[in-house]
């Protein structure tokens, strides 16, 4: 026969035991559900900066900017690249004005010389008397000479700039063409990468979503399992009364009918 | 953050009250008996609610609720019973010594939150 204080040893060992036992595990809990609870704010942060991504900011913002930038950029080279063909145009205008200049200079010329020629001849003629005019013919026939070098460097000059001119206007052709290629290509990348970003994003979310929903559920089992935890207190209330049971002190006592049952409420 | 007295000499009922009320956005206050409990309702006015258990050492929870009611140590201050008890008797010695509600444990942490926000409310 086991005496009564030995029973009561054994009793409050095992309460103690228990008592330790549940309030570590009911601390673990404690902090599975705190640490739930912030990783469930993060993940409800960091899903509402993903999902407004795409209007607000970010990633999505700074590629339409971006691109933006970049329209603007090829708007401009265009406009440039058109005034740029503008000003060919007409300066090939003025160039080919330039050489029917020179062309009419030359004609102008061949008139003076004639001019020079006979007025040496009849200064010739005049003998002693026309030796004055005979210096001006010969001025007048080197004067026309002069202006027909100068004319030729003109027209020499004129027919370079007439003959680059097809080339600048292919450069300035090509440039146009590279710029709407370019356009082509970088509205096509453009659009992938808002798309790429478009179900990155989405991936995301309903990655973050269902990690959410993950994290809800350790919540709810942690706090399931902590309230589990309840049946210390009753349970060692329960033993505490066999040491008195065993010595006859006290009689097993079960619940009345009029009794309270467990988990109700009443506020008075 | 409303400050609540949690009374009970069982260390993980404290816990287990404490977890749930805390994690309501209730600050908590212990005391293991009775005795304990009278001592701190006296000296922390700041306290909006008290949840006691009923059978503890020193001094039960009715003795703590007559000490509160005869000496007048914090009129008005609702306290509710968290017991293993669900005898109508105790309940209504528990009532006429001033208590505003009980509760038998093991109790549900959403109810009692309910019931401790709806006692400190006004």
């Amino acid at each position: 026969m086991i005496e009564v204080p030995v029973i009561q040893d054994i009793v409050e060992r095992a309460i103690s035991t228990t008592e330790q036992a549940v309030l570590e595990v009911g601390d673990c809990l404690s902090r599975i559900v705190a640490d739930s609870r912030e990783n469930n704010e993060s993940l409800k942060l960091i899903f509402e900066r993903v999902d407004s991504g795409a209007s607000n900011n970010g990633i999505g913002d700074a590629l339409r900017s971006q691109e933006e930038s970049t329209r603007g950029f090829l708007g401009v080279l265009e406009r440039n690249v058109a005034d740029h063909d503008a000003d060919l145009h007409s300066m090939r205008g003025e160039v080919e004005e330039i050489l029917t200049a020179g062309k009419s200079v030359r004609d102008i010329l061949i008139g003076s010389r004639l001019l020079a020629i006979n007025a040496q001849i009849e200064a010739s003629r005049l003998g002693e008397q026309g030796k004055a005019f005979a210096v001006i013919a010969a001025e007048m026939g080197e004067l026309s000479r002069s202006v027909a070098k100068i004319n030729e460097t003109i027209e020499t000059l004129a027919s370079r700039i007439n003959h680059a001119m097809p080339k600048l206007e292919a450069a300035s052709h090509a440039l146009v063409e590279s710029s709407s290629q370019f356009e082509v290509v970088f509205s096509e990348r453009s659009e992938s990468v808002n798309n790429a970003a478009d179900a990155l994003r989405e991936f995301i979310a309903s990655q973050l979503d269902q990690s959410r929903h993950r994290s809800e559920r350790v919540l709810q089992t942690s706090q399931r399992a902590l309230s589990n935890l309840q049946f210390q207190d009753p349970v060692a209330q329960s033993l505490r009364t066999i040491p008195a049971i065993v010595s006859g002190e006290k009689s097993e006592q079960s619940a009345g009918s009029d009794d309270v049952t467990a988990g109700e409420i009443m506020l008075f | 953050m409303k400050r609540i007295l949690v009374v009970d000499d069982s260390a993980t009922v404290r816990q287990q009250v404490g977890l749930a009320l805390g994690q309501a956005g209730f600050e908590i206050v212990e005391a293991e008996n009775g005795a304990d409990g009278a001592d701190a309702i006296a000296r922390d006015a700041t306290i909006a609610a008290v949840v006691c258990d009923v059978n503890m050492p020193k001094m039960n929870g009715i003795e703590m609720l007559q000490k509160v009611k005869s000496e007048a140590l914090r009129p008005g201050l609702p306290v509710l019973m968290l017991t293993t008890e669900g005898n109508p008797k105790l309940i209504e010695q528990a009532k006429a010594a001033g208590a505003k509600g009980w509760i038998v444990k093991p109790f549900k942490a959403e109810l009692l939150v309910a019931a401790v926000k709806k006692l400190t409310a006004s």
